[in-house]
């Protein structure tokens, strides 16, 4: 089959692979029909998540049709169309029982690598380096998808690919960014990092019920979708003096109630500060820039929660903890539990409360994922979410 | 594991005192001479000459320190005092060449074996020697101070040859610190999402051990409480045991050792405890094997130690996901030997069929 491969830092090849397999009787392997690139994919692309090998496939988002199931999967049969989700979940551990599906406890096959990095193992994901277990992503003509009896979603007859591809990541996790916030009718929310994701939560903070959310980027197409898809008040930190003293000052010097991270690891700010973490970065003195983060509990409002859902993989510098203890600060994070979101938001797009799709601004065939990637990191043609079609 | 230990009498006692390092530290530190393991191969040292070879080192060392901070602090007297006349537009050149010494001297002071860095100076010097044949070359300078500085940077790089060489012959690689005639042990715990009776059973068996004990290729139930233990075939060895349970509590505690005339001497220990907040079981596992010395030992050991320090730690997780989720859990990646991409096999996978869920 056709897969997307990671060569080397900035280089994709779809090359010529050997088919997936069951190797366990309760995977199944699903024939790709539409696949997505992912914000985070970038890091690996940009080769700030470590422990990637050449040739691993990439891919996280992605659906299809079953093409072939293990013994012990009874929910699912051949010809079924499924959503993905990104996490590998097993369903029978504690954390799964909690529906903290992205740390299932099973899933991981290459637990001791992150024990050893972060004390404990988050769950398994698809084409996401060997710290998450080693397995082949979804930017590819089939997938393995092991527990199949608790992960894949069956996509009802009606909806298309463009509609429901997003469950698999990035809906669910923006939802996921606002529901950690516990937003309640009337609050303020901000969030950092006009992205798909970050889009998603702006939207799904309104459904939650805030009065008004604000949003910062510094692509003017991308404040522009925020303004004119999801409803928010957008801000250009490349405009103003600081994001801060901006917030404050919309907020009646209050704060936001909630303040949410959709940006990650590679986050850009202007000024010195910027210009120390990336030569920090570049050292590998510090493995993440985390900019938005400072930014966001500087502004909450004392006793506001921030929500982060931006991807980072390490360690971090000048964390502003004082702000956190002294002014009662609530943190969030996580990676998505998607298998927690799904069904939830399939009936929300099925009837009609969210279309995701108005993300997508790139459609290409899975032969130049290569130049997706390019696309998508450079920003070039006002990219916002590239899928790509198997 | 990794830890200097002293053997009784281990791989070809040649009698007299033997010493398994990690660094040529200790070797250096103590005893009259004598041999050194550290890369299997045993070689005599002279340790006088390696003292001599560290003192030549180390006072190399204070010299490149002193010589550094002058030039970083005094550029332009150092300058004129190799005989540049024009100091002012030297400091930076000097300053770095300052750099370069202190550099060098903290390395043959810090490093435990401080070769490359005595290589580095003598590079240094011929550095300086071509800086100075410019000085000399340049007609206001002062001849008679650069020809001084040069005889002096002569004699020092003789110095140096000479230290990189001694440092060479006398240090010990350390490579592939000697395995055989260790103890390997292993303490783990695990939580299992599952009822301590169903954990406890399914490790009374010990049939059921290869299952996630991966470098057990089987184990036979002999008796009431005997059972023979196998290993090594996909290493080409077979190495068998017998084993006879010490101790079991029901849903509390099982423990075994080897009996009999064994290859290997075995010890296993198990803790069961139920979780709390209705969590399941709270499993703690302790195992060790001492493996004889010799060649033989050598690549017994090897079974154990496939992939150093990871396969049995990882035992006791692949032990919980086969009691959670009915199977060991497997990627891409993780069904190679060693790093591979995650990629599907170009192999059709055959696993054995050792599902029971």
């Amino acid at each position: 089959m056709k897969a997307t491969c990671w060569m080397g830092k900035k280089k994709m090849e779809v090359r010529d692979v050997p088919d997936p397999q069951i190797f366990n009787q309760r995977d199944c392997i699903v024939k790709i029909t539409s696949t997505a690139i992912c914000g985070s994919d970038l890091h690996l692309y940009n080769a700030f998540i470590p422990f990637m090998e050449p040739g691993d496939i990439m891919g996280h988002e992605f659906m299809g049709e079953v093409v072939d199931v293990g013994r012990n999967v009874k929910n699912l049969k051949v010809g079924d169309r499924v959503v993905v989700p990104f996490p590998i979940a097993c369903g029978n551990c504690n954390a799964c029982k909690a529906e903290l599906y992205s740390c299932c406890e099973n899933s991981n096959p290459n637990r001791a690598l992150p024990e050893k990095l972060m004390g404990h193992s988050p769950a398994g994901i698809f084409g996401y380096s060997h710290l998450t277990g080693g397995y082949a992503g979804g930017q590819a003509e089939y997938a393995r998808v092991p527990f199949a009896d608790v992960g894949p979603i069956k996509i009802p007859n009606g909806l298309t690919d463009d509609q429901v591809l997003f469950l698999s990541d990035i809906l669910p996790t923006g939802w996921m960014g606002a529901d950690m916030a516990s937003i309640k009718p009337g609050d303020v929310v901000a969030v950092w990092g006009c992205g798909p994701v970050g889009q998603f939560a702006i939207a799904s903070a309104y459904l939650m019920g805030a009065e008004r959310v604000y949003a910062i980027d510094r692509f003017p197409y991308r404040l522009q979708m925020a303004r004119e898809k999801c409803g928010a008040v957008t801000i250009n930190y490349e405009e103003v003096e600081s994001v801060v003293e901006t917030l404050t000052e919309l907020t009646g010097g209050r704060g936001p109630d909630a303040c949410i991270d959709a940006v990650g690891l590679e986050s850009h700010s202007h000024g010195i500060g910027h210009v120390m973490d990336r030569t920090k970065q570049a050292l590998k003195m510090t493995t993440d820039r985390i900019a938005a983060v400072r930014e966001a509990i500087m502004a909450c409002r004392n006793g506001g929660t921030v929500s982060i859902i931006g991807v980072y993989g390490g360690f971090v510098d000048k964390f502003p903890l004082g702000s956190v203890m002294n002014r009662s600060l609530t943190i969030r994070a996580g990676q998505c539990h998607v298998q927690k979101y799904m069904p939830m938001l399939l009936e929300k797009i099925e009837n009609g409360e969210i279309d995701p799709s108005f993300v997508i601004t790139h459609r290409l065939p899975l032969a130049e994922a290569a130049k997706g990637y390019e696309i998508f990191t450079n920003k070039v043609d006002n990219c916002e979410k590239v899928v790509l079609k198997v | 594991m990794e830890t200097a230990t002293q053997q009784g009498d281990g791989v070809g006692s040649a009698g007299g005192e033997r010493y398994l390092t990690g660094t040529d530290k200790p070797i250096r530190a103590q005893g009259e001479g004598g041999r050194v393991t550290g890369d299997g191969v045993e070689r005599e040292v002279d340790l006088p000459r390696a003292r001599r070879a560290d003192k030549l080192a180390q006072g190399l060392g204070w010299f490149s320190i002193g010589l550094g901070t002058a030039q970083i602090l005094a550029p332009r007297a150092m300058s004129r005092l190799v005989g540049v006349k024009n100091a002012d537009h030297n400091t930076g050149l000097m300053r770095a060449l300052g750099v370069r010494e202190i550099a060098a001297g903290i390395g043959l002071l810090a490093d435990p074996k401080p070769t490359g860095f005595a290589v580095a100076r003598v590079a240094g010097d011929a550095m300086d020697l071509a800086l100075l044949v410019r000085t000399l070359a340049t007609p206001e300078n002062d001849k008679g101070r650069a020809l001084f500085a040069t005889a002096a940077v002569v004699g020092v790089g003789l110095l140096d040859v000479l230290a990189s060489e001694e440092l060479s012959t006398t240090a010990p690689k350390v490579t592939h610190p000697d395995r055989s005639g260790e103890a390997l042990s292993v303490k783990r715990s695990v939580t299992v999402s599952r009822p301590v009776e169903e954990v406890y059973a399914f490790w009374k068996d010990f049939e059921n051990l290869p299952r996630f004990m991966k470098h057990l290729d089987r184990v036979e139930n002999t008796g009431e409480s005997t059972s023979r233990w196998s290993a090594g075939a996909a290493q080409g060895e077979s190495v068998q045991w017998e084993v006879q349970l010490v101790e079991s509590q029901p849903n509390r505690l099982l423990s075994w050792k080897t009996i009999g005339i064994s290859d290997i001497t075995a010890h296993g220990r198990v803790e069961f405890a139920p979780a709390p907040g209705g969590r399941g079981t709270e499993v703690r596992a302790s195992l060790s094997y001492q493996v004889p010395g010799g060649a033989v030992g050598k690549r017994i050991a090897m079974i154990f130690r496939d992939v150093p320090g990871v396969k049995i730690e990882n035992e006791l997780n692949v032990f919980k996901q086969i009691m959670e989720t009915g199977e060991e859990v497997r990627s891409d990646a993780s069904i190679h030997k060693g790093p591979h991409p995650a990629q599907p096999p170009s192999d059709r996978v055959n696993f054995q069929d050792q599902t029971t869920a």
